[in-house]
């Protein structure tokens, strides 16, 4: 009867804690990262009664966590990289929206800046026309620089969250130190294969939240203790200790900062390349990929603009008949010093020829003995000693470099910052030619001119008229041709029977390394005269010649056009954010998986809880029976003696 | 398998959020009637959009364009036909002038007449436009072209023609120079100019033409004695034929056609040489002061035949060449009109293709929205639906 008592009272306590745990599942069901528990249960050691083994009921053996190691881990995978693409795709979005606008941004400013010049070339005398043709020229300055402070404000962004992140990245690692105290003491404390559940599960919750930031790699170490690495295998975390991931300004720009892996001996190493997955790869990824070529882009077709445009209007005369001077502020590349720099070495560097630059920038590093200078994009390296003419740049590097110096060449980063009109006033707006022509009234023929055009501002502007004088015999006895008196002299072989619907030539070197079209049928001693362009104010050439630019292919090797190239530049955001959204519904789908194994093993269900309940609730009372039973019984027994 | 009730619930809600997302894009799609919102929902065809509207603002500019030519174009046209009426005037003054009924006063009143006109003509030449600019005075468009200098009228405009763009590859010239105008125009026919000299003592007067198109070299015609025996000779002197004289006969040297009316003295000559470009002003001038010059001599009112016969020939060329530079103007306000008429067509394609590219289909649109109200409204009664399974309802 004894027995009874006891075995009921066993029964009573263990359905009890079944009870608990229960109710422990239930009030977690929504707790973030908790794994349902579970008490396993076993038989009393029975006694020997007559020379039977009778049970002595039940005890709790141990309470269990639903857990598999493997899920948890890809689940953290998984995280890395969700917490990557989410990044990187929601600062893709912000470019993506910022580009949207900019059919009617940049794109439409550009078309009113060329079309300010067809203005003036409608009406080239008129100071209106001009005035509104340097207001739009500000108006497209204004574009690049919203668009610049655009993208520097999406730069700042990508740098606050870097810092908000490494901030977590740390206090995380904390957390996960002093877990793993805190499981090593518990476990110490407990018997023997008795795990802190909810201490467990709160580490790989915390985790899993670092997983999101950063891609981690976890080591188990014995005594229930987790080590944790980052980047390629420097220890964020071991045992109690911790080492501080930190942000340091960048290399070359400080407004591109890099994170930095700091030891506790003082010294720091820059890891950003090797990080993988997690938040702060995604927004890494964004900032040196996206958000770069954009810049790039944008830039190249600053300097673009303005070189071209400056190149056509240098060959131009303006209103008081002055060649024309810049009309934008010339460009030039950028040359940033690396901070991790040993010697004095500098380095400079110049675009030669705007039509080659591409939208990239380039590393230069010195390796002992000679310079190399590598594409960023495409990853081409070119060597030299002092000077490396790579994609229409000229770089040039002084003496005494330490090897592994390096500098940092951006041939458009700053471009569009930069991009400033630099006319002021509408009289110096090169609307006309330098040279102009004029065929001599005593002409006996029909010699004419189409077309005179210069290609260089040599000799110009012209001091001495020259003259083109036809001779039948020109080029000796029966060649027909123009000789040129003054000027750049020569003889020009022209056939009136053969060429009168128009023959061109270059003319010699100099005064404007002139080309001129000649048409007619000229008799001999005809004389065309070829002079300096004083009071045109009415000659539209240059302007004219300023507005094919806009659809010329000027740049990327003579491939595309100003007003093409933006129209590309927005196009690589779209399909970069198009690409970086479905990276991130199919990282979406696969994270959704391996959370749902995850949740199917570890998560509580509610029903699953209340079938739980009612059955130890049956066995409680079925236990609290059996001691009212052996309470009946042995008042039976005392009631027989009375 | 196994399903936990926080999956449960994470699944409902997720399923509830993706479509609200869809919902709001459709939302958003037909509040601005655009399918592309952001470049990322169609790469390809936002740079073709991008490009579109770059074709139509240069159309739209070269419309403009267009209209600036036309109006410049319409301005020298009406200018030309102007001068061309009183350069027609001036013809019938010269025929009414060699007519053999006037007296020194009666043609000193049509060289007046004729002053009067040249003053009118040379007040086209030097007009402006609306902007300012004089329209005859090629790239010196602020500098007056004509200006009297002497007894003649010097061009102080250069040969600069302005050209505008008024399609991607088709420039058309506005402006013609007062050079090419007014000034290239040849005397005499065109090819030959004669001239018989003051000290002339007969009455003869000379007809010429010429079977080549360009004559090269200079001729004089000399009456060697009052019998009508001539001799001509080239610019350096050398003999080139000698003959006798048969009035009214023509006769022929060096591809020269001549008909010598009357009889001349001993000494009479006629110089011949090439055509030359002279300024439509100063023949007119000369015109005037030969009919304002008295001529009572025989020899005079043969000279005075001459000059008319020839000034005829002179106007004849000016008229030609306002014709011609007209023709040419009609030319291009025709090619204007077809650049225009074009340029509207093109501008009609682009907007139909940003149209395509660009526009909601508003059916297409509103069927998805409804569906995916639908499914939306599906979503949230699952979700209900399935909050409400719990086994704790039957626990009591």
């Amino acid at each position: 009867m004894a027995d009874g008592l006891q075995i009921g009272t066993s029964a009573l306590l263990a359905f009890q804690r079944g009870l608990s745990t229960t109710g422990h599942n239930i009030s977690n069901a929504s707790t973030e990262g908790f794994s349902r528990q579970s008490v396993q249960l076993g038989t009393n050691q029975p006694r020997l009664i007559d020379g039977a083994w009778l049970g002595t009921g039940v005890s709790m053996q141990s309470i269990e966590r639903s857990y598999s190691a493997f899920l948890t881990k890809d689940f953290q995978v998984a995280s890395s990289a969700l917490g990557q693409f989410e990044a990187s795709s929601k600062m893709a979005a912000r470019l993506d929206n910022l580009m949207a606008d900019q059919e009617r941004g940049l794109s439409a400013q550009l078309e009113r800046f060329f079309n300010a010049f067809q203005d003036v070339s409608n009406n080239p005398t008129a100071i209106p026309e001009r005035q509104v043709l340097l207001g739009e020229s500000e108006a497209l300055a204004e574009q690049f620089h919203y668009l610049d402070q655009a993208f520097s404000a999406l730069n700042a962004q990508v740098s606050d969250q870097l810092a908000t992140y490494v901030d977590e990245i740390n206090q995380h690692a904390e957390s996960i130190a002093a877990l793993n105290d805190a499981i090593s003491y518990a476990r110490s404390i407990s018997k023997e294969g008795s795990e802190p559940n909810d201490l467990l599960d709160e580490r790989d919750r915390v985790l899993l939240q670092l997983s999101k930031l950063v891609g981690v790699s976890t080591i188990e170490q014995g005594e229930g203790v987790v080590n944790v690495l980052i980047g390629n295998g420097q220890p964020l975390v071991i045992g109690g200790s911790v080492e501080k991931l930190s942000l340091e300004v960048g290399e070359f720009d400080p407004l591109q900062p890099r994170l930095t892996y700091q030891r506790s001996n003082g010294t720091s190493t820059d890891i950003t390349q090797y990080l993988t997955g997690g938040s702060i790869q995604g927004l890494v990824d964004f900032r040196d990929n996206m958000l770069e070529s954009s810049r790039q882009q944008l830039g190249l077709l600053a300097s673009g603009i303005s070189a071209v445009i400056n190149g056509q209007h240098r060959l131009g005369v303006d209103l008081d008949g002055e060649l024309g001077e810049d009309f934008f502020k010339p460009l030039d590349a950028e040359v940033v010093k690396s901070i991790d720099n040993f010697s004095a070495v500098q380095a400079t560097a110049a675009i030669t020829d705007i039509s080659l630059v591409q939208p990239t920038n380039y590393k230069a590093t010195f390796n002992g003995s000679v310079w190399e200078l590598k594409n960023l994009k495409t990853g081409e390296v070119s060597v030299g000693t002092e000077v490396i003419s790579v994609d229409g740049l000229e770089v040039t590097f002084t003496e005494d470099a330490f090897v592994g110096d390096s500098f940092l060449i951006r041939p458009n980063f700053r471009a569009a910052n930069n991009f400033e009109v630099v006319l002021r006033s509408p009289a110096d707006i090169a609307a006309a030619s330098p040279l102009k022509f004029s065929e001599n009234l005593a002409n006996r023929g029909t010699a004419g001119v189409d077309a005179l055009v210069v290609s260089s501002r040599e000799n110009l502007p012209l001091t001495d008229p020259f003259t083109l004088t036809f001779d039948e015999n020109g080029g000796g006895a029966g060649v027909p041709g123009y000789i040129v008196a003054g000027g750049p002299g020569g003889f020009l072989a022209y056939d009136p029977e053969s060429d009168f619907a128009g023959k061109s030539f270059e003319l010699d070197a100099g005064f404007g390394d002139a080309s001129i079209r000649l048409t007619g049928k000229p008799e001999s001693g005809d004389v065309i005269t070829i002079e300096r362009n004083t009071e045109g104010t009415g000659d539209n050439r240059n302007v004219l010649s300023m507005i094919d630019l806009q659809t010329e292919d000027s740049l990327l090797g003579s491939s595309i056009s100003i007003q093409d190239l933006f129209a590309i530049s927005v196009a690589d955001v779209g399909i970069r954010t198009r690409q970086s959204q479905l990276s991130l519904e199919t990282q979406q789908v696969l994270t959704r998986q391996t959370e749902d194994a995850f949740k199917s093993k570890s998560g509580v269900n509610l029903d699953e809880e209340a079938a739980n309940l009612m059955r130890y609730q049956q066995a409680y009372a079925a236990a609290a029976k059996v001691i009212t039973v052996a309470d009946e019984m042995f008042d039976i027994l005392l009631s027989s003696f009375r | 398998m196994r399903i936990s009730s926080e999956q449960q619930f994470s699944q409902g809600i997720d399923a509830i959020l993706v479509q609200q997302a869809k919902l709001n894009e459709t939302q958003e799609q037909l509040a601005s009637g655009n399918r592309i919102l952001t470049p990322s929902d169609d790469p390809s065809a936002s740079t073709q959009l991008i490009k579109l509207s770059a074709l139509i603002a240069s159309n739209n500019q070269y419309d403009r364009n267009i209209v600036f030519a036309q109006n410049q174009i319409g301005l020298s046209e009406s200018k030309l036909k102007s001068a061309g009426d009183i350069l027609q005037r001036v013809r019938e003054l010269v025929v009414q002038a060699n007519t053999a009924i006037h007296s020194n006063g009666s043609r000193g009143a049509i060289g007046t007449e004729i002053q009067n006109n040249l003053d009118a003509l040379l007040d086209i030449a030097n007009s402006k436009d609306a902007s300012g600019e004089y329209i005859f005075s090629g790239f010196n468009s602020t500098t007056q072209p004509f200006v009297k200098e002497g007894d003649g009228y010097a061009y102080k405009g250069d040969q600069g023609e302005r050209l505008l763009r008024v399609s991607e590859d088709i420039r058309v010239q506005v402006r013609d120079s007062g050079a090419e105008v007014f000034q290239k125009i040849k005397d005499g026919d065109g090819r030959l100019k004669v001239n018989s000299p003051d000290s002339n003592q007969g009455n003869s007067t000379i007809f010429l033409e010429s079977n080549v198109e360009s004559v090269v070299e200079n001729y004089a015609i000399e009456f060697l004695d009052g019998g009508g025996r001539y001799e001509i000779r080239n610019a350096v002197g050398d003999v080139v034929q000698t003959g006798q004289l048969d009035s009214g006969v023509q006769f022929s040297f060096n591809d020269i056609n001549v008909t010598i009316d009357g009889s001349p003295q001993e000494g009479d000559r006629f110089e011949i040489r090439p055509a030359t470009n002279v300024d439509i002003f100063s023949t007119l001038q000369a015109l005037s002061d030969v009919l304002s010059r008295p001529a009572d001599s025989a020899s005079a009112l043969a000279d005075l035949t001459t000059h008319l016969t020839q000034a005829l020939n002179e106007i004849d060329q000016g008229l030609a060449k306002f014709l011609g530079v007209r023709s040419s103007l009609g030319n291009r306000l025709q090619q204007l009109d077809v650049r225009a008429a074009e340029n509207i067509n093109a501008n009609i394609r682009y907007e139909r293709s940003v149209s395509d590219l660009k526009d909601l289909d508003y059916a297409e649109a509103v069927s998805r929205l409804n569906m995916e109200k639908t499914g939306l409204q599906a979503a949230q009664q699952a979700y209900v639906k399935v909050q409400g399974l719990s086994l704790f309802n039957y626990l009591r």
